[in-house]
């Protein structure tokens, strides 16, 4: 059953997600956009990470790990996101990262 | 108790007296002048106690401590050590410092009393602004001249001696401040200037003697080893110095077996140490060719004129070769080319005959008196060199109180003089009591603007010329006369005086001088004998115009009418002067005056003093007695009568006008050349004044064209280098550095447009790069 899906397709969807991701990260005005995008992308190297775990190394439980590792990280990451996004908001009354620019020349 | 232990006392009154002036009773005139007199007072007793004790301890104390070869009562403290010897300081008293310090301290008690009147204490709208300055100075001469005396060596004799010059300089320019105008030098100048003119001259002209007194210490000091008198004086030390030369190179040497001859120069110690220290005697005692300062030196106030430039500070010269005889005494017996005492001689007695002649054609009445100061002191110097040396020492003695009363007498003439216009004075007036004369009529400005660039005539000396009578003057004898009505007790006393001077028998200067001229007769030295007669004569003649043009005949003037008897602070000293001018010569009578057998204390006592340690054969032969010589008496007499009466006949035998010419004035060329003093003043005018003042003109020429255009030229090339340093660090330094920035600047101005503030954007070429990085990567592998 395993076997009837490639390890190919795997990397395929993960691939898919990411390209979406790095999309809604570089394209998307929206700060809150962008986290997701970033999301997206964490989320499709988890993807690769479980898929190559599975057909590769089946015995070694590292894949896994480092997976669900990513997971709490990228949830630390939301969260220190949108507090960041909150506090902008207050003092700037948007999140459109092309009116946060103070580090611009 | 012997109180020749006490005699560092002597002079230390007097300096506590001018420490407390100075320092707390310069406000109340009365009290300073009583501290000033009262310090006198103690000196003069505990002087005149000295001498009492040293005649009572007689000659076999004096004779014993010449035998063991010290000085009979002196007292020594170390002073300074320096090098291996020690400086010392302390007292030395032997008969001839002795026979000083009384003659210092009653001479100068006199001279203290009578400035009371002449400053005019009794008088508080007259009294000189000054008062108290002047006793403090004179506290401080008494001081400096009683050290001197009593100094035990040269060093300490030459502190005190500047010490009496120092005096000397600040009393003779007392009256700096008056604005009177004086004739000076063909023009008008103020008075004061004038007097602080004199006394720079005096100053200057005594420091060219030091000089030489000075390198005579040092000489001394240096082949001796010491200038302790009772060491030099000692036949070892002498002997070993009349064998010593000093000077460069070596007498002879050695040269493959050949002797080669001197090289460089060796000159006899001693007699190079006499010459030096004489030098100083003829400075400070006023000898040819140094006695030009002693004449403007009367511009000082005529007490000090008495004190200091006739009886105490000139005679120190004198003092000096008396005390330094031995070593005069003994350079001459080695012989060793010049003799030093036939120098000394030589000086005296030229300066005795040319300033007799100068003092003929004065008219100022202490210029006379000056001159005659300086003729005296010629009188002395040739005594002592020609080894008259009592006689020297006794005629400073007797001629201290005689010339001392004539001057305090001349003191007492012009402030008489001056009393016509002392009462015309408004008290408001009065901030100079001296004043007198016409108000100048040309100020000269000294404001001007100060030039580096000297006028040789602003420095000139004083010099009064007749040929510009001052009706105002009151110190000129043309002014004066018949004064002897207005002014009795001034008239006898100074007629004392003139008659001690001019040497008439019993009167002081009569015996001294007999026995200077005595001595060079009988020792066959009959040129000085001559000479010094004929000086005599001289003597008599001037002082017999002196005496007949100021006090007989008619007053002259409304001042001489007018005059009037100074207060009885200045008669009483001239009363008491002229008992010692007339008595104190009976102290060196001589031993013998035809049958009568007199014994000449004097004498055989102050002779002690030369042979003091130069062993016993030396006394005895000092201790000879004296005989008077009817021959050289008489005819000194009658040189002297000669002199008064052709005075007499020139001067007295009519009345003359205030403003006519001297009769001996006829005789033009000479009469001028007598008057300005045979233009010594205009050689030295015209040669070492305006000498130093044209090597000073061109020095300064140098200075401002050559060394001041070396450093302008230093200048002027820096701030040419300056100008490339400056383009160098505008146009390279600079524009390096503002390269740098511009650089830096455009570079950032580029390089910041990558930085966008727009975290996308860095993402994407985060994201590119990785892609480019990566194919690369996949590329390559």
């Amino acid at each position: 059953m395993v076997e009837s899906v490639p390890l190919g397709a795997y990397l395929v969807v993960a691939a898919a997600l990411f390209a979406i991701g790095l999309y809604g990260a570089l394209a998307r005005r929206h700060a809150i956009a962008i986290l997701m995008g970033v999301e997206l992308m964490l989320n499709a190297v988890n993807v690769n990470l479980v898929a190559f775990w599975r057909y590769l190394s089946p015995a070694n439980m590292s894949g896994q790990v480092f997976a669900t590792f990513i997971i709490a990280l990228a949830a630390a990451e939301a969260a220190i996101g949108l507090a960041l996004f909150i506090a902008i908001y207050r003092s700037r009354d948007t999140v459109s990262v092309e009116e946060v620019n103070l580090m611009k020349w | 108790m012997s109180f020749a232990q006490y005699a560092f006392l002597v002079p230390l009154f007097p300096l506590l007296a001018f420490v407390v002036i100075v320092l707390l009773t310069n406000r109340s005139k009365r009290l300073s002048s009583n501290i000033a007199i009262g310090a006198m007072i103690l000196s003069g007793i505990l002087s005149y106690l000295i001498f009492f004790q040293a005649i009572g301890e007689g000659s076999e104390h004096v004779l014993a401590a010449a035998h063991a070869g010290e000085a009979p009562w002196s007292m020594m403290w170390d002073w300074a050590p320096v090098g291996l010897s020690t400086i010392q300081v302390g007292t030395y008293l032997d008969p001839l410092s002795i026979i000083m310090i009384v003659m210092v301290t009653t001479v100068g008690l006199m001279i203290f009393w009578y400035s009371q009147g002449y400053m005019n204490i009794q008088d508080a709208a007259h009294t000189d602004p000054l008062y108290a300055r002047f006793f403090a100075y004179l506290s401080l001469f008494a001081a400096g001249m009683l050290g001197y005396v009593i100094s035990p060596n040269l060093v300490q004799a030459i502190v005190f001696w500047e010490v009496m010059g120092l005096c000397s300089f600040l009393l003779i320019g007392f009256w700096f401040g008056k604005k009177t105008g004086v004739y000076r030098n063909g023009r008008w100048v103020a008075e004061g200037d004038a007097n602080s003119n004199a006394a720079k001259k005096a100053f200057l002209t005594t420091r060219v003697g030091d000089v030489g007194f000075f390198l005579g210490i040092i000489a001394l000091g240096a082949v001796a080893g010491t200038t302790n008198y009772s060491e030099v004086f000692t036949m070892g030390t002498l002997d070993r110095l009349k064998e010593t030369f000093i000077g460069f190179g070596t007498p002879t040497f050695a040269f493959g077996g050949m002797e080669i001859p001197a090289v460089g120069i060796a000159i006899p110690a001693l007699t190079v140490i006499s010459l030096l220290l004489f030098m100083g005697a003829v400075g400070k005692s006023a000898q040819f060719p140094l006695h030009v300062w002693l004449p403007d030196a009367m511009a000082g106030p005529t007490p000090v004129s008495a004190m200091i430039h006739a009886a105490t500070m000139v005679a120190a010269g004198v003092f000096l070769i008396a005390r330094m005889y031995p070593v005069f005494a003994a350079a001459s017996e080695a012989s060793h080319g010049v003799n030093p005492l036939n120098v000394v001689a030589a000086i005296g007695l030229f300066t005795a005959l040319f300033a007799a002649t100068i003092g003929i054609a004065q008219n100022d009445i202490k210029r006379i008196l000056a001159f005659s100061t300086i003729s005296q002191l010629g009188f002395m110097v040739a005594a002592i060199g020609s080894g008259a040396w009592v006689a020297g020492v006794f005629h400073m003695l007797t001629h201290a109180f005689f010339k001392a009363l004539l001057f305090l007498g001349s003191g007492s003439v012009i402030h008489g003089m001056e009393h016509l216009h002392m009462s015309h004075d408004s008290p408001g007036h009065a901030d100079s009591p001296q004043e007198h004369g016409s108000e100048l009529p040309h100020a000269p400005d000294h404001r001007a603007t100060p030039s580096l660039v000297v006028d040789a005539n602003a420095a000139a000396p004083v010099w009064a010329v007749r040929s510009v009578a001052n009706p105002d003057d009151p110190q000129d004898i043309w002014n004066m006369g018949g004064l002897r009505h207005k002014m009795p007790i001034t008239f006898w006393t100074y007629l004392m005086g003139t008659l001690a001077l001019t040497g008439i028998p019993i009167w002081a200067g009569f015996w001294s001088k007999d026995e200077i001229l005595a001595h060079t007769y009988e020792t066959h030295q009959t040129f000085v004998w001559i000479v010094l007669t004929l000086t005599a004569g001289l003597t008599a003649f001037y002082m017999a115009r002196q005496l007949i043009l100021v006090f007989f005949g008619q007053p002259r003037t409304a001042m001489a009418r007018e005059a009037k008897e100074s207060p009885w602070t200045m008669t009483m000293p001239l009363v008491v002067l002229a008992i010692a001018a007339t008595l104190v010569g009976l102290l060196g009578i001589p031993d013998r005056i035809g049958n009568f057998v007199f014994g000449s204390w004097f004498h055989h006592w102050i002779a002690l003093v030369p042979t003091t340690g130069l062993g016993p054969e030396a006394v005895i032969e000092a201790e000879a007695p004296t005989e008077m010589n009817f021959l050289v008496a008489g005819l000194s007499v009658l040189t002297a009568l000669v002199g008064w009466a052709l005075g007499y006949w020139v001067y007295g035998r009519r009345q003359f006008t205030a403003t006519e010419r001297d009769p001996l004035a006829r005789v033009r060329f000479a009469w001028n050349t007598l008057q300005n003093g045979y233009y010594m003043d205009a050689l030295y005018r015209n040669t070492f004044i305006r000498g130093s003042v044209a090597l000073s003109n061109g020095l300064a020429r140098f200075d401002q064209r050559i060394i001041d255009g070396i450093v302008n030229g230093v200048a002027r090339i820096t701030v040419a280098v300056s100008a490339v340093g400056r383009w160098i660090d505008t146009y390279i330094v600079d524009g390096f550095v503002n390269g740098v920035g511009v650089v830096t600047e455009e570079y950032g101005r580029i390089m910041r447009l990558i930085q966008t503030g727009f975290v996308q954007n860095y993402l994407l070429v985060v994201f590119v790069s990785i892609l480019v990085l990566s194919g690369i990567y996949l590329a390559l592998r």
